[in-house]
């Protein structure tokens, strides 16, 4: 067999301690070697403290003891995620992490739904879902896995301290035979060929070689756009937002959802973990002043202040390719979108998955590169159109921004989602790519769009069964959700982080 | 919102008629919504079978349709899986069971797996790791079960006239009523289609009209820009021979599909005969030199009548799913070539034949 594939990781945030936990769990070490170069004196962007329910299967797979990895990382969980004066002032919704009505009825629960609003019978379509009743009334349990009922069909992520999240992985990879190498880099050197990379030279005199390099250098994308000047593709029309402040406050109610709240130039992200809450104002400076936004944050905050608000600059939009040559970007380095639905580690999370599964050999198959850059591709439009649907159902006539959203074109992959449901309340499906239907189904009714038809299908059932339908479904789910536990009493059983209490 | 559809026709014969009128009127019937069928003549022949795939069963689950009467009463037979003789050059014969896919994920799959083995010496084929694969071969069945890590279904092999009359009876004691007739006419408002014109001078309004005529297309074939899309280009058979022969004992629990210089021949074990289909391209042989040599191809001697018909692989670009193309077909046995209606017939994902064990 052929020597071992050497793998060179440049940087070391969330990204990077991912890959390389992952590679190292997952590769046969016969078959690869991991080395992380990181320098302690660039600090770290730590994206999305809060994440996606995938992050599991990442976990899982890599053989990580959850309630471990939550007290390591002050971690508490997430059922959804609130949306607050979104599509118009005053409107409260969530996008929960399970479907609303019955399991395995969400090709048509929404459409009965609908036929009893039709006919007056009007009730919040919020009040069938039981994950979003579980985050309403903070409360929290493991999903049902053995009888399909109510509290079957959901799943939950976790509120973290991503710098936390990457020290424990750290801790765990070179355990597991990762080499960390401390150091800045001064050069990358190239074949003179084929252009392919071939070392780091850092700043030590030490030169690292290897046969693929993972660039997770975050904004800065030293090896993709700096050393192959890979292009970047520019979304900013579509999610104007351009800076972020962000501060932690002291821990307030940990209730378990991510609240985004808009505001008059973005949103405004609450994020409780156990021992403090994440705060945060994504803002389009376009639209406000950096000044007026960071007092804008600091005014809004429920908890006091635990430091000054940092700013961070961006761009929304991603590299041309994520894996060009030798070279594949995971996190920042290869894309940008503001953390509206948590999925900045989950597009590490899916980079390095289907990294795992088409790593290539010492020569690169260009075959194995294409399908990886057209799988990441569909997984950055998926997530944009997700996006761009919160700022364009909007009916808010206050700010700006909201007209400018309500107003943009779109591109014509959402149009086309939209139209759908607003003529038939059918919702497009597809099988790669992030948001099932269910989250669909709560964005565009979360933001104001009823449908102006439903399925006949649902006209199928009773008139007279469709309203104790209804009402059972919704008090089954008040009683079953009465049986959990509350959420804080839950992580205080589970997996109380030492400091916290 | 917009006004609710109301009435449905549905314009054709056999089973893609009938599975459709009684598809509607079983999820949508409640809700009140008619289904009306105007059958034209059958395009089917005594020697026709239909080879199906594992979904058949869970179309018949969703409209209640009892899974005994297919054996009881159309000659049915289950099969694991197809298998497929002669299609690469000297490479043995293999069957694609009908498995159930692995829940897709981050996993690698089981082929990675595999090839390791091969290249370390393993010699097992790829399809003893199928559980639909190994049933077919033991002649069994496997009986799909939700929580079994290795899951396989089955299809069937029905003879088509029986199964067209058991969907008709079980559509029309659901509440479908239906009339035979020919269609004189098509009276079309902008887009729609607001009417049809049965031969008996009768107007047929609807607010959706379903074309189930095969490649006659009566209904779609008059809308603007439907066009046929040909893909004969990549699957170059424009032919298709039918016939019997006699029953296989035991019964295989696969077809076989076979294929020979000019196109492949396929053998669909029944109850009580075996369908014999031989798919050609005309421009390499005749009609009667695949009929000549079928016996041979089929290594099974074929009895009584043969049916031939045109077909173009291929579908309609007008969204309304695919159809294999059949053109006219001529009963090669009777005395004097016959003409029979246009034919058409459910779309069979695969192609021919070899000789069966036993």
């Amino acid at each position: 067999m052929s020597e071992p594939l050497d793998i060179v990781i440049l940087g070391g945030g969330t990204a990077g301690w991912m890959a390389a936990t992952a590679l190292v769990s997952l590769i046969p070490t016969s078959r690869c070697r991991i080395r992380l170069v990181e320098s302690e004196e660039i600090g770290i962007v730590g994206v999305g403290e809060a994440t996606f329910p995938e992050i599991k299967n990442l976990n899982d797979a890599m053989g990580i003891d959850e309630a471990e990895m939550m007290r390591a990382t002050k971690a508490a969980f997430k059922l959804g995620i609130e949306f607050v004066d979104w599509g118009f002032k005053g409107s409260r919704y969530i996008h929960p992490f399970g479907v609303h009505g019955p399991p395995g009825m969400d090709h048509i629960f929404h459409h009965r739904w609908l036929r009893a609003l039709r006919h007056g019978w009007k009730s919040d379509i919020q009040e069938y879902s039981f994950a979003l009743q579980a985050a309403r009334r903070c409360r929290f349990g493991f999903p049902e896995t053995r009888l399909p009922r109510v509290n079957s069909a959901y799943t939950y992520a976790y509120h973290f301290d991503a710098g936390l999240y990457s020290l424990y992985l750290r801790g765990l990879a070179e355990q597991r035979g990762a080499i960390r190498t401390e150091g800045k880099v001064k050069g990358v050197i190239q074949d003179p060929e084929t252009g392919e990379i071939r070392s780091l030279l850092l700043e030590s005199g030490e030169t690292i070689s290897g046969d693929l390099f993972i660039d997770c250098s975050g904004f800065r994308s030293l090896l993709l756009d700096k050393t192959l000047g890979v292009a970047w593709k520019d979304w900013s029309k579509w999610l104007p937002c351009d800076r972020a402040f962000a501060v932690p406050s002291e821990r307030d109610e940990l209730s378990p959802y991510t609240r985004s709240t808009a505001m008059e130039a973005g949103w405004r992200w609450r994020i409780p973990l156990q021992h403090r809450t994440g705060n945060g104002y994504v803002f389009s400076s376009s639209f406000i002043e950096e000044s007026e936004a960071a007092e804008s944050l600091m005014r809004s905050l429920e908890t006091k202040a635990l430091g000054e608000p940092r700013m961070l600059k961006f761009q929304t939009g991603h590299r041309m390719v994520s894996w060009e040559k030798n070279c594949v970007a995971i996190g920042l380095a290869g894309g940008f979108f503001e953390p509206l639905e948590s999925t900045s580690i989950y597009l590490v999370q899916i980079a390095i998955m289907e990294l795992v599964r088409l790593l290539p050999g010492k020569r690169i198959d260009p075959r194995l590169r294409e399908e990886f850059n057209r799988l990441i591709d569909l997984q950055y439009e998926r997530i944009r159109d997700f996006l761009i649907l919160h700022y364009k159902l909007n009916t808010r006539e206050d700010a700006e921004i909201w007209r400018y959203c309500a107003a943009m074109d779109v591109p014509e992959s959402l149009t086309r989602k939209i139209e759908l449901f607003r003529q038939s309340a059918i919702i497009e499906r597809y099988k790669d790519g992030l948001f099932t239907p269910t989250s669909w189904l709560s964005v565009l009714i979360g933001q104001g769009l009823i449908p102006e038809s439903y399925s006949p299908l649902a006209d199928a059932m009773p008139a007279e069964r469709l309203t104790s339908y209804l009402d059972e479904l919704r008090t089954d789910i008040e009683d079953r959700v009465e049986e959990m536990l509350p959420h804080d009493r839950f992580i205080d059983r589970y997996c109380a982080a030492e400091t916290a209490l | 919102m917009t006004r609710r559809i109301e009435q449905v026709a549905v314009v054709g014969a056999d089973a893609p008629a009938w599975m459709a009128a009684a598809a509607i009127q079983r999820s949508l019937g409640g809700a009140g919504i008619r289904v009306r069928v105007i059958e034209l003549p059958t395009l089917l022949q005594p020697v026709d079978a239909y080879s199906t795939l594992p979904e058949l069963a869970g179309f018949h689950y969703r409209i209640g349709l009892e899974e005994g009467l297919l054996f009881s009463a159309c000659k049915a037979l289950p099969v694991a899986g197809q298998r497929f003789s002669n299609w690469s050059g000297a490479a043995p014969p293999f069957i694609r069971g009908y498995d159930q896919p692995a829940e897709s994920g981050a996993g690698l799959g089981f082929t990675q797996f595999w090839i390791k083995g091969r290249q370390q010496g393993l010699r097992t084929e790829f399809e003893n790791f199928s559980v639909g694969a190994m049933a077919a071969k033991a002649g069994r069945v496997p009986i799909p079960t939700k929580d079994a890590e290795l899951r396989a279904g089955f299809g069937y092999h029905i003879d088509a006239r029986a199964y067209t009359a058991l969907l008709k009876l079980f559509a029309t004691r659901g509440g479908v009523e239906s009339k035979s007739a020919m269609v004189a006419g098509v009276e079309t408002e902008g887009e729609r289609i607001a009417a049809v014109t049965l031969s008996d001078g009768e107007r047929v309004e609807a607010d959706l009209f379903i074309d189930a005529s095969g490649a006659q297309a009566v209904l779609i074939g008059r809308m603007a820009g439907a066009e046929f899309d040909s893909w004969r280009e990549w699957l170059p058979c424009d032919r298709m021979l039918t016939a019997s022969a006699k029953a296989l004992s035991p019964f295989p629990g696969f077809s076989q599909i076979s294929a020979f210089r000019q196109g492949w021949t396929g053998l669909f074990p029944l109850q009580d005969r075996t369908a014999v289909v031989a798919a050609y391209d005309s421009r390499q042989i005749s009609d009667q030199g695949v009929l000549d040599s079928l016996s041979a191809f089929a290594n099974l001697p074929v009895n009584g009548d043969a049916v031939v018909s045109g077909l173009t692989p291929g579908h309609s670009q007008a969204d309304v799913g695919r159809k294999l193309r059949r053109g006219r077909r001529i009963r090669l046995f009777a005395r004097a070539a016959r003409r029979s209606a246009t034919a058409h017939r459910p779309p069979m994902h695969f192609p021919v034949d070899d000789a069966l064990p036993g």
